[in-house]
């Protein structure tokens, strides 16, 4: 138990930052959409205060004063040894760096009050100032259930709210009545007193008689199991092996078919706007190292990630407005038989299913399977999911091998994801059959009641997640695209007797004042630009290291470039494109053609195009199954407790990915196709 | 005076044989078969001893509901857990 904050170390710690509220609750209770309405926009996904443990951090203003809400994970109990309740226990504590919470906001359901109740107890059992939210009460009333607060306040020896983050009714309240507790501080006395309200025991048959009668004083309407025959029949159906199939790969073909086909618009306007930034700052600026750093770093290597933008926001989007209505629960089960064929439980189908959008949170994800065999088994695997920074070079190298072909296109696309999903599932049986053998936990789960999802909760979780995706774009990825550009750019390479022929020939054609002869001027400068460009790789920084490393990808068919690529790739891999395009620009910033019009034009330093099909292929090949991401490293670390698993991962999926890309290559070489 | 006639005991089943809409009390002790972690997790998602529960869904995997609460259970752990059907609800 910790010490409750005096109120002098709360006037010391306002002069530092604004008081904290912990919002504490069961999972399926209206935590978020709680969350979400205190905070809005306010809100972003962030470390918790002195930690590297994520969660969901946001401000509201309550009366003048700034409160920090922080959002923790849903929580069956706090005596659980499951990493989620051994957070928040840590978190409420104090044990884990500077985010010990001012206030408790205990979430309880109204519609479930008895369950939430032998949650909340505990927690009042700590010497913490507490306010109990008693969230979905619009959901309640129209159950025929209602709260009466007053009765409950008297019952628990703290503030009660009455609230629905849905409508916000009750919220402002809410905030006001955690922002007094969190000021006035939490005495010894006040903490007897709540004691002497509360059961005498912590034991859950003492707490849960305690419970029941403090829900049948405070609470109107028949609280009883009460049947809901069409629920129960969707249940069935989401939940059986055929139909609950058949609507599984129905939901995702229709996921994934919004996110290619709904994003184009937005994605084609983005790659618009980059190309004329960077023809109108080619203008602008005077000829020199600035402009080329800003046109063919900054602009062109942003432009190869931001276009993005609109996948990972649908993806999103649908991903949370799934959840809220209640189904991915109900297709964890059905996806279970079949993921017990590889060794996963059903639970691992969601993280599996978040890690198509980014493996971080998937794997994050992995803490609501209570297994450690399954989960460090889906965490291993997780990375193997197509996630949406390899959507870059998926579509770059698949656009360059299917010219015109759209239909082949998509086959290609959905051909990439399933290699992943297929490498995942089949290396988590090798996995659970090897290094992690033993007995898997059957499943059991709560099926959340199906909900109208909330679209305004979406939207503030797709713009959260948006804005760190750029703030990526706009940190790492400038940084490596700036660095690249340097190291593309130096030292300087000297014109070969070719271009400086090249250049002499078109001075002269200018000189001559004849209209047809300043044209074919202005062809040869260009056919001695792109000559320049390719001489500078070579002889650059980048184009060294290229070489060093050369002969690990020549037999896939990489040069300098691509090898360069493919490394800066292993920090991030949605770098990979705009690395090549910083490598492959041409030094004459007014390009306006897109991203992959220019690299399909893209040029080896012998002359021969960049991408033929073998290569195209292999490197496609090589980004489905190669692990290309340093802070997904440094997460399977943090979760795992150890270096050993993402070493084993690294080493385990790059081999992979190489000796396939290796095997697609030799294959399509030996069948002539280029 | 007359021996009061003695009450049939009622039948303890798996939670498994019931059909759907029938209502049962979790028998005492029948999770102990489980690992402690699970025992502790069905019973911080509401299923205890001696709770009052409804199949919604019988089958694998199986749907029971404990007050509000809905919780799918796969097959073997449902095996597992014993009960006592309600009056007037019998073995399906």
């Amino acid at each position: 138990m910790s010490a409750a904050p005096s109120t002098a170390n709360i006037t010391a710690k306002c002069a530092t930052r604004p008081l904290r509220a912990a919002l504490l609750g069961q999972p399926n209770t209206g935590k978020t959409t709680l969350f979400n309405r205190l905070c809005g926009v306010r809100a972003r996904t962030a470390n918790l205060p002195g930690t590297t443990v994520e969660s969901r951090v946001g401000f509201t203003r309550v009366q003048g004063d700034d409160l920090e809400v922080m959002d923790l994970p849903g929580s069956y109990g706090l005596h659980l040894e499951l990493p989620e309740s051994k957070l928040c226990r840590d978190c409420i504590e104090g044990r884990i760096g500077d985010c010990a919470p001012d206030v408790v906001i205990l979430v309880a359901d109204a519609t479930n009050l008895a369950r939430s109740l032998r949650f909340v107890v505990p927690a009042l059992r700590r010497k913490l100032p507490c306010v109990v939210a008693i969230t979905l009460a619009d959901e309640a009333r129209r159950k025929g259930l209602s709260v009466d607060a007053i009765k409950l306040q008297h019952k628990l020896g703290c503030v009660v709210c009455v609230t629905s983050g849905r409508t916000g009714e009750g919220v402002e309240a809410m905030a006001i009545a955690a922002l007094r507790a969190a000021k006035s501080g939490f005495t010894a006395d006040d903490f007897a007193q709540r004691l002497a309200l509360l059961p005498a025991h912590e034991s859950e048959a003492d707490v849960a008689a305690w419970s029941g009668a403090a829900v049948a004083e405070s609470v109107g309407g028949e609280m009883a199991i009460r049947a809901d025959a069409l629920s129960e029949k969707f249940d069935a159906a989401l939940t059986h092996p055929v139909s609950g199939g058949a609507v599984f790969v129905m939901v995702m073909a229709l996921l994934f078919a919004a996110i290619f086909w709904l994003a184009r618009f937005p994605m084609d306007a983005i790659g618009f706007i980059f190309a004329n930034l960077g023809g109108a700052l080619h203008s602008v600026l005077p000829d020199g190292a600035l402009r080329d750093l800003l046109v063919d770093g900054v602009v062109g290597g942003v432009a190869g990630t931001v276009v993005f933008l609109p996948q990972i926001a649908l993806l999103f989007f649908l991903l949370s407005l799934l959840e809220d209505s209640g189904y991915l629960a109900r297709a964890a089960f059905a996806a279970d038989r079949f993921m017990r064929r590889f060794g996963l439980p059903g639970q691992a189908f969601v993280p599996l299913l978040s890690s198509h959008a980014c493996a971080l949170p998937g794997i994050m994800s992995t803490r609501l399977i209570p297994d450690p065999r399954d989960r460090l088994a889906t965490i291993l695997v997780a990375p193997f999911m197509s996630c949406t920074a390899r959507l870059p070079v998926y579509v770059l190298l698949i656009s360059l091998l299917f010219v015109g072909n759209p239909w082949l296109a998509g086959v290609a696309f959905i051909g990439c994801y399933a290699t992943g999903a297929v490498a995942g599932l089949l290396s988590a049986l090798f996995a659970r059959r090897t290094i992690l053998r033993g007995p898997s936990r059957p499943m059991m789960l709560e099926l959340p009641p199906y909900r109208r999802p909330s679209v305004r909760s979406a939207l503030w979780m797709t713009m959260d997640r948006s804005k760190l995706f750029l703030k990526n774009a706009g940190t790492l990825i400038v940084a490596i695209c700036v660095a690249m550009w340097w190291l593309s750019a130096y030292p300087k390479a000297a014109p070969t007797a070719e271009v400086t022929s090249m250049r002499a020939q078109a001075q002269v054609l200018r000189d001559s004042h004849v209209l047809n002869n300043i044209a074919e001027a202005a062809v040869l400068e260009v056919q001695s630009n792109a000559l320049m460009a390719r001489q500078q790789q070579l002889e650059s920084f980048a184009g060294g290291i290229g070489k060093i490393a050369l002969p690990i990808f020549a037999p896939l068919g990489f040069d300098h470039q691509l090898t360069v690529a493919t490394l800066t790739s292993f920090l991030a891999r949605e770098v990979f494109v705009s690395t090549l395009t910083v490598l492959n620009s041409s030094g004459d910033g007014s390009d306006k053609r897109s991203v992959i019009e220019q690299l399909a034009k893209g040029r080896r330093s012998d002359g021969t195009l960049l991408f033929n099909i073998p290569t195209a292929a292999a490197l496609l090949v090589f980004f489905t199954l190669a692990m290309q991401c340093l802070p997904t490293l440094a997460l399977v670390r943090r979760e795992t407790g150890s270096w050993k698993w993402p070493l084993l991962q690294f080493v385990y999926m790059s081999g992979l990915a190489w000796g396939m890309a290796f095997i697609a290559h030799a294959a399509l070489s030996s069948m002539g196709a280029n | 005076m007359t021996d009061p006639i003695p009450q049939p005991s009622r039948p303890r089943v798996p939670l498994t044989q019931l059909a759907r809409g029938q209502r049962a009390r979790l028998d005492a002790g029948c999770m102990s078969s489980l690992p402690e972690h699970d025992q502790c997790l069905l019973r911080a998602m509401g299923v205890h001893e001696h709770c009052e529960l409804r199949v919604c869904k019988p089958g694998a995997p199986c749907i029971i509901q404990v007050e509000r609460t809905k919780v799918g259970l796969s097959g073997p752990v449902a095996n597992q857990l014993f009960v006592t059907p309600c009056d007037g609800t019998g073995v399906g």
